[in-house]
């Protein structure tokens, strides 16, 4: 009885970071590449599979699904830093219509208040030093495959002193045809009151 | 009216009493909320059951409680009154029967219940009338109520604030009262089958003591740290009996729950998501008195029963600040003598929960909570208060 599902080889190759997209596997059409634009964090697209009654079939499954959670996990922060600091109109791209942000506490809905409140922000630099990732159990999420992403570092915005800051996200896969598109569902920053900054 | 009654409890069962069949069947419409019909009613218990020890008016649309304020003369000796799922929506009624000397009261399902700022608040209302309360039955203490009825795709309520009332407060009450003061193995029953846990600590150049947090390193995930696939998988606690062993382990602390700042991030009908950010004290150990700071995400969805229960879970600890270690725990939130002692006679203890029985009753399903002015109990999905009586608590359920 299979509570997750995920990409089904797990391939080690394809695991470190960005070279997942040059790797040989003729099974694949990586022409999707040219299409998608720099903002989106896409993997693979994901396929059912079967294993043929191993007793560690549940373990493999999880295994695989925590593998897939840290390679979005990975792509997705670093495109997502790079585009708030450097790409900051082309940010909301990254978030569901339904989407929400809680940033210190204040509310924002939907990608027309999104995008008011980040062109409202000034401008960043982002320094993550801490990433931690978990898949959401299915049962939370109706089967939609997601991730919930947790980092931390520091933020200097413009004309203000630098913050340390935790943040959290989930993660929604949005299949195509061709690819595994994740966007943002939710979206919680806080500023953490470190020493005497 | 005889066969509503039943004797051996000396209680009168009036709940829905409109839509009785035998009334109806006599042409007697016995609206209750009309003065004459309550009249009348009081006036056939004066007569027939003037011992009445326990009466219910649930489900009878009761706006007012003028005409029953009679009842302290009619039936002076009922101890038990149930007023679930009426109209009331003020507490100023319940003060029309202020002479009645209630033990027990329901009061669930009444608008008055959402009209307080907090429930310390309503809870002082509900005490100010009937100071020998032992027991008050009201969902309010778990609003909205743990049965889960969500509305699909809500936006998030405005948070970030001290919300003492949401429930996520009230989860996260219930959660740290275990983990702080009881056997951790009782959140067994808080956590999914298949949850997952990490715990993480954030790089901080300037912090001046990081090793003080080695406690906490050897479970320290970071996917940017930690490339290796064997490591991240081990390093993620998956199942709930890996993840009770794994806090267990972890040093025991005191959370100061006035510290804490909660965010709302998802609730559908399906997952309930909050981050709550606040401080805790190490209360044994090396670093016994360290102050840390914590940021921790969790993931809930409706389990078996409509029970919500934990299925991802992520810690983020560090060391507190100079500015937040001076601002812990100023609020005091057990007072120092109170502490959990049921049927006991012992006062001003210092020990909180020193004896193993009181440890055993601290599990997610069933558990209880006091701070010297009420005493709180969650037991199948229900909040429920204790007043205590003069002098020691007493246990009712």
């Amino acid at each position: 009885m299979r509570k997750y599902r995920g990409d089904p080889q797990g391939n080690r190759e394809r695991y470190c970071g960005r070279s997942h997209y040059y790797c040989e596997d003729p099974q694949k059409s990586y022409s999707y590449r040219v299409k998608q634009t720099r903002e989106d964090t896409v993997t693979p697209p994901m396929s059912e599979h079967t294993y043929s009654g191993s007793p560690k079939t549940m373990s493999v499954d999880f295994k695989t699904y925590v593998d897939q959670a840290c390679r979005a996990a990975e792509e997705f922060v670093s495109i997502y830093y790079e585009t708030m600091d450097k790409r900051r109109r082309a940010l909301t791209r990254l978030y569901l219509d339904k989407a929400t942000l809680i940033w210190n506490g204040n509310v924002v809905t939907g990608l027309d208040a999104l995008s008011k409140f980040f062109e409202m922000l000034p401008s960043s630099e982002f320094q993550v030093n801490m990433l931690d990732c978990q898949p959401v159990h299915e049962q939370a999420t109706q089967s939609q495959t997601t991730v919930l992403v947790v980092t931390s570092g520091i933020v200097k915005f413009d004309g203000n002193k630098q913050h340390y800051f935790n943040q959290n996200f989930l993660l929604t896969a949005q299949s195509t045809p061709n690819s595994t598109v994740w966007k943002i569902a939710s979206d919680c920053f806080r500023f953490q009151d470190w020493a005497s900054s | 009216m005889n066969k509503r009654y039943d004797v051996s409890q000396q209680a009168l069962d009036l709940q829905k009493l409109r839509f009785d069949q035998d009334l109806r069947d006599h042409d007697i419409d016995m609206i209750l909320n009309r003065r004459q019909c309550m009249a009348a009613t009081l006036q056939i218990i004066e007569r027939n059951f003037p011992e009445l020890l326990s009466l219910n008016l649930c489900n009878n649309k009761l706006y007012w409680l003028d005409g029953l304020s009679d009842i302290v003369e009619k039936a002076p000796q009922v101890k038990i009154l149930n007023l679930s799922k009426n109209e009331l929506r003020t507490s100023t009624e319940l003060d029309k029967l202020k002479g009645l000397k209630l033990e027990e009261l329901w009061l669930e399902g009444n608008p008055l219940c959402s009209a307080f700022p907090d429930q310390s608040a309503y809870v002082s209302a509900i005490q100010d009338c009937f100071p020998k309360l032992l027991r008050l039955v009201s969902a309010y203490l778990c609003s909205p109520p743990l049965f889960l009825t969500y509305a699909t795709p809500t936006a998030p309520k405005p948070c970030g604030s001290h919300h003492r009332d949401s429930l996520s407060s009230l989860l996260l009450h219930r959660y740290y009262l275990i983990y702080d003061y009881g056997d951790r193995q009782g959140l067994l029953d808080a956590y999914h089958d298949e949850a997952c846990f990490s715990l993480t600590i954030p790089f901080n150049p300037e912090d001046p003591d990081p090793n003080s947090l080695e406690e906490y390193f050897k479970d320290n995930r970071n996917i940017k740290k930690h490339k290796d696939p064997f490591l991240r998988m081990q390093l993620l606690k998956h199942t709930k009996y890996d993840i009770v062993n794994c806090i267990s382990i972890l040093p025991k602390t005191q959370h100061d729950f006035n510290s804490y700042v909660v965010d709302l991030c998802v609730q559908t009908e399906m997952m309930l998501c909050f981050s709550v950010n606040g401080l805790f004290k190490e209360v044994e150990g090396k670093s016994q008195g360290s102050v840390r700071a914590f940021t921790r995400t969790f993931i809930l969805t409706s389990g078996t029963n409509s029970s919500l229960c934990i299925v991802n879970d992520e810690m983020i600890v560090r060391n507190a600040s100079p500015k937040e270690t001076q601002s812990a725990f100023s609020i005091p939130m057990l007072p120092p003598s109170s502490s959990y002692v049921p049927d006991q006679e012992q006062q001003g203890t210092a020990q909180p929960f020193s004896t193993q029985s009181e440890e055993q009753n601290l599990n997610w399903k069933k558990w209880e909570f006091t701070n010297g002015n009420f005493h709180l109990i969650c037991k199948n999905n229900f909040c429920y208060v204790l007043l205590p009586k003069m002098g020691s608590w007493k246990n009712i359920y």
